[in-house]
């Protein structure tokens, strides 16, 4: 059979979620959606894997965005990236971007050095103060890992680098989220995300995942802090809302529909949809040097997955008056009905944050002193 | 209608607009104005559209005067 190839135009980034240590963290976050697998033995993805993706990916698109995830990435070690970037430089028609996904706690001067020459956008899981991240966030033997983020935070901002900061919201963090906030702004944090945490074993919702009343009341806080803020940090989330509501895109994945185009590649060059998809591993797309990424990457459109996500959007979900906001929400956190419809374990509560905001904005005016 | 000269005052391209740091009757901009302001003028330069657009005139337009709720979903 003839696969269909993948509809990417010179002129689109492609986007490309790698895991060059795999599964393998040096943290034991509790609420981590990989369990057990962070303890896999680490296997860094090779140099020929890593020249072949480089390569078929700067043959498909002028602009390529390497997402470095894990696990913990880092793990990979220093000379896996040098060699990174030395493979992207060899291709210089192609405008690479290198994001990292890091949990801070492995970087150094030397880590920075390399952040900084390959201009990397380095953003670091931090949940918040030591009494709300240091209760997930922690190596084998429970000791917190905060102090070694906000080291990072300040070693990276030393060298140049102002990285953005991923916080987890749990249950237990919503009476913090105040708190959360302003420790953002003490370290003088430009750019943050906020996501919630959501764990889940065969169809039951278990701790500390955030639950839907604590998501209205959590992110309706902190829409209001980041509202009357003056100093400019960029909330992703926040700031895609507020573009939907003005009928713009609002970029984030689990607003925008569009899953089916992320993949991630593994450290040994199998690659597989969006890494949420943890029970789906088993779909895999295909394998880096034995077929051509453009064969494996028009999977996305054809595999269960790719279907999954554009046919399972409830009907209600597109009477709904926030669809064009909201889309349905994230197919890895939607929920069976004991009818067998499906809906998104947040439904309700983005409805009601999407009012708060429409609300929040009507008094809002904007003038240029003349 | 708004005077052609409180036109001309305002900024003439977008980086200068966003340069120009806008602001409510505090003097201070906040978050939220910021990330509209930025919206709006993604939307006045539309790719193909020159930064003399028509969009892009109503905007400046109507920014001299103060623009509010109704105008941002007028847009849509």
């Amino acid at each position: 059979m003839v696969l269909p190839t993948a509809v990417i135009t010179p002129s689109s980034a492609l986007p490309l979620i790698v895991r060059p240590a795999g599964d393998t963290c040096n943290l034991r976050c509790s609420y981590c959606y990989l369990g057990a697998a962070v303890d896999t033995p680490l296997r860094v993805m090779s140099e020929d894997c890593l020249k072949t993706i480089t390569r078929e990916a700067s043959e498909l698109a002028s602009k390529v965005e390497f997402l470095w995830h894990g696990g913990e990435p880092l793990l990979a070690g220093t000379p896996f990236f040098e060699t990174a970037l030395d493979f992207q430089r060899s291709t210089p028609r192609t405008q690479f971007t290198n994001y990292i996904q890091s949990n801070g706690t492995l970087i150094d001067d030397e880590w920075a050095g390399i952040f900084a020459q390959g201009k990397f956008q380095v953003r670091l899981s931090l949940d918040g103060p030591h009494f709300v991240h240091d209760r997930y966030r922690t190596h084998r033997s429970a000791r917190g890992s905060q102090h070694e983020v906000t080291r990072a935070i300040e070693l990276l901002q030393h060298a140049g680098i102002n990285p953005a900061v991923s916080c987890v919201i749990t249950e237990d963090s919503v009476p913090y989220v105040g708190d959360i906030y302003h420790l953002l702004r003490e370290l003088n944090i430009s750019k943050a995300s906020f996501l919630p945490a959501f764990v889940h074993v065969n169809g039951r919702v278990l701790p500390p995942t955030l639950s839907p009343e604590g998501y209205a009341r959590a992110y309706t806080q902190l829409f209001d802090l980041w509202a009357e803020d003056t100093t400019g940090m960029s909330v992703r989330e926040l700031e895609g809302i507020v573009s939907g509501m003005l009928g713009r895109p609002t970029g984030d994945c689990t607003f925008t529909g569009t899953c089916a185009t992320a993949v991630r590649v593994e450290a040994d060059g199998s690659v597989y949809p969006c890494e949420l998809h943890v029970g789906e591993r088993a779909e895999l797309y295909g394998q880096i040097g034995v077929e051509p990424l453009s064969h494996i990457l028009a999977r996305r459109y054809t595999g269960r997955v790719g279907r999954l996500c554009t046919t399972l959007v409830p009907d209600e979900c597109r009477k709904c008056q926030w669809y064009s906001l909201c889309h349905g929400g994230c197919y890895a956190a939607y929920m069976d009905r004991s009818d067998g419809t499906k809906f998104y374990y947040y439904c309700e509560a983005r409805k009601q944050l999407f009012s708060h905001i429409r609300q929040r904005m009507a008094p809002v005016k904007i003038t240029r002193p003349g | 209608m708004v005077a052609q000269d409180m036109i001309n005052r305002n900024p003439c391209t977008p980086d200068e607009m966003r340069a120009a740091n806008p602001t409510d009757s505090h003097g201070t901009q906040t978050n939220l104005q910021r990330t509209i302001l930025d919206v709006l003028i993604d939307q006045a330069c539309e790719d193909g559209q020159e930064t003399s657009s028509e969009s892009w005139e109503e905007l400046r337009g109507a920014l001299a005067e103060g623009i509010t709720y109704p105008w941002f979903f007028r847009q849509q």
